[in-house]
């Protein structure tokens, strides 16, 4: 038994060494600010971070929920934990999820170091990567309450759910697998419960949902965006062999490049075979339900990730005529099932594998060599993914502006300068990293959401979904505008970043409020009448996620409660 | 035996990461390249 206890210890210890040796000088003092990745120091909490700000609702109730965390804890240290908790719960989860601690272990270890996880981690895509990490706990838990029936299961997958549902992509990957397994035949919930449980989960759409509903854009995606975003081959293997191994993201910038060489395809294929293996191994812990569930879903992932590089024109026709279709534009995410199922099951193969080995310290060694094998096949993946990953310091200029943003008496929301939607900072090595202007400023900031891709066929331009960021956009084709339309649009003041590309526009008579090394402030020289969220849709939306929060609470209190009485009622306790 | 652990461990490490930086893989990526010059920052590349 201690021995048991011992290999849990080092498992779970095994998989928090690995997170850290992957993120590595991430961890240090300051910021990591990667394309989507960007924290601040205190982010406020505005009309965007609830889905009512100008364009689509991609990162809610993320940011609504990282302003709320920031206003008891620094941006730096909530930045920190959640990078260390995308890969430390997706190697755990699968230690809770399968039977036996070397089964665990090896699919903790593929889960975290895959292409998937580690070229989403460069994005800056850590709402997705940790409803991707949940996905595990999620399904453990649904299986128990397939068994059990007990609402407290119910309550804990409602938690865990609305967990994983910090952006849209991640709350539809979490119910997608864990939550139809309530419903499946077998389960010993009541039917009114199973629906209960079903609508609860559900529910948690809605801080997104809603936003979406009350959005002027109709939320489809044009078909140029789905063709920029799909599916890329990693190597002369082809899409579909890219796709089996969990990569492909479009971005070949954040792809490792290991990925390219005979590592890439090697690491593929030791996981699919492993993964063949555990197959059957998979099916029995699961019960065939489950697993013909989870593998139906992966498979639809999977087959639809192909497709969009295969047969770009009609997935990009598909994707632009679905209402929503915004949110499976980029056809990598769709993988996320089909990676934590190969996975899962690979871990189960390696598990069988070494079991075949009759000496104890031998099958030990297989299976360390196993686990460190994987890791070294993505020798990249180490010390902040190869150094993509590391922290900088905001200039002091940041904070200035800040403060004058926030203490003056001069109304109007910001626009951000130069026109366009990323930035590319001296001070961070020029690293690609998105404006970080809305998260740093106290007001609603107007910035361009048009993304610029490099392809073969030259620059392509995806256009963005603001209605305001549209208009600023035109009047840049008309010189000497400028100044009107913003002020036209409820926009009093101009942040104007230095030492990045683009040019800055003429803004005609506008007040220099601040200049600095790294940026310069501008008011409007007249009043501006601001833009405000009308009351009906701000109060609906809010109301909304207020009752979902206080809901979440009463939850997590009755489980704190019921583990209460569980430890008085323990004799060993008492 | 389970002196052997490491050893093992090192030798399969050191090989395949010897095998990586034969092949120019393992290195330092520590930026995107700089595009002062360009009139936009790119959000990434497809090729």
């Amino acid at each position: 038994m201690a021995s048991l206890r011992l290999s849990r210890v080092l498992a779970h210890a095994w998989i928090a060494g690995l997170a850290l040796l992957i993120l590595g000088p991430a961890l240090g003092q300051g910021f990591v600010l990667s394309y989507d990745l960007v924290f601040t120091p205190r982010q406020d909490l505005l009309p965007a971070a609830l889905g009512l700000g100008g364009g689509l609702p991609r990162a809610v109730p993320q940011d609504a929920v990282v302003a709320l965390v920031e206003t008891v804890v620094p941006g730096m240290l909530v930045e920190e934990v959640m990078l260390v908790a995308v890969l430390v719960v997706a190697g755990w989860g699968m230690l809770r999820l399968l039977p036996g601690t070397t089964a665990g272990l090896l699919a903790g270890t593929f889960a975290i170091v895959n292409p998937f996880v580690l070229e989403r981690l460069v994005m800056g895509h850590w709402g997705l990567l940790l409803a991707y990490a949940i996905v595990p706990w999620a399904i453990a838990v649904s299986l128990r309450l397939r068994q059990t029936g007990d609402m407290l299961d119910g309550v804990r997958l409602v938690l865990l759910v609305a967990a994983g549902s910090l952006t849209p992509s991640g709350s539809l990957l979490v119910v997608a697998l864990a939550v139809p397994l309530v419903f499946l035949p077998g389960s010993a919930l009541s039917i009114s419960r199973r629906i209960a449980t079903t609508a609860a989960c559900i529910a948690l759409w809605l801080p997104w949902l809603l936003p979406s509903l009350m959005h002027p854009s109709d939320g489809s995606a044009d078909a140029l965006g789905a063709s920029v975003f799909a599916l890329r081959s990693d190597g002369p293997w082809g899409p579909i062999v890219t796709a089996l191994g969990g990569a492909g993201l479009w971005n070949a910038d954040v792809v490792p490049a290991s990925r390219a060489t005979f590592l890439g395809l090697a690491s593929t294929v030791v996981l699919l075979g492993l993964a063949l293996v555990g197959w059957r191994s998979l099916q029995r812990t699961l019960g065939t339900p489950a697993w013909v569930w989870w593998l139906a879903v992966a498979t639809i992932g999977l087959v639809s990730a192909v497709a969009s590089a295969l047969a770009p024109g009609p997935w990009g026709t598909l994707i632009e005529s679905v209402p929503g279709g915004g949110i499976l534009r980029d056809a990598h995410k769709l993988l996320a099932p089909w990676i934590l199922l190969v996975c899962a099951a690979a871990g189960m193969g390696g598990a069988r594998v070494t079991g075949w080995l009759r000496d104890r310290g031998t099958r030990i060694t297989a299976v360390a060599a196993l686990a460190v094998v994987a890791v070294a096949m993505t020798p990249d993946a180490l010390w902040g993914i190869g150094g993509r990953l590391e922290p900088v310091q905001y200039p002091g200029d940041w904070a200035s502006v800040r403060a004058i943003v926030h203490t003056d008496a001069r109304e109007g929301d910001v626009v951000s300068l130069p026109w366009t939607s990323f930035r590319s900072f001296d001070w961070n090595d020029n690293r690609t990293v998105l404006d970080p202007a809305p998260r740093w400023l106290p007001r609603p900031t107007v910035v361009s959401d048009d993304l610029i891709v490099a392809t073969s066929g030259g620059p392509v331009k995806v256009s963005g979904d603001d209605p305001r960021a549209r208009v600023i956009s035109e009047s840049l084709g008309a010189p000497g505008t400028l100044d009107a339309t913003l002020t036209s649009l409820g926009i009093g003041w101009a942040l104007v970043a230095k030492d990045t590309p683009g040019e800055v526009p003429s803004l005609g008579d506008w007040q220099v409020a601040f200049s600095g090394t790294d940026l310069v402030l501008y008011v409007a020289p007249e009043d501006v009448t601001p833009v405000s969220v009308p009351a009906l849709e701000l109060g609906v939306v809010a109301g909304v996620d207020a009752i979902l929060g206080v809901g979440l609470l009463l939850g997590l209190s009755a489980l704190g409660i019921r583990r209460v009485r569980s430890l008085r009622s323990d004799p060993l306790i008492r | 035996m389970t002196l052997w652990i490491g050893p093992i461990i090192a030798a399969v490490v050191g090989a395949v990461v010897a095998a990586g930086a034969s092949f120019g893989i393992v290195s330092s990526q520590t930026a995107t390249p700089p595009t002062v010059d360009t009139p936009y920052v790119v959000y990434g590349s497809t090729n």
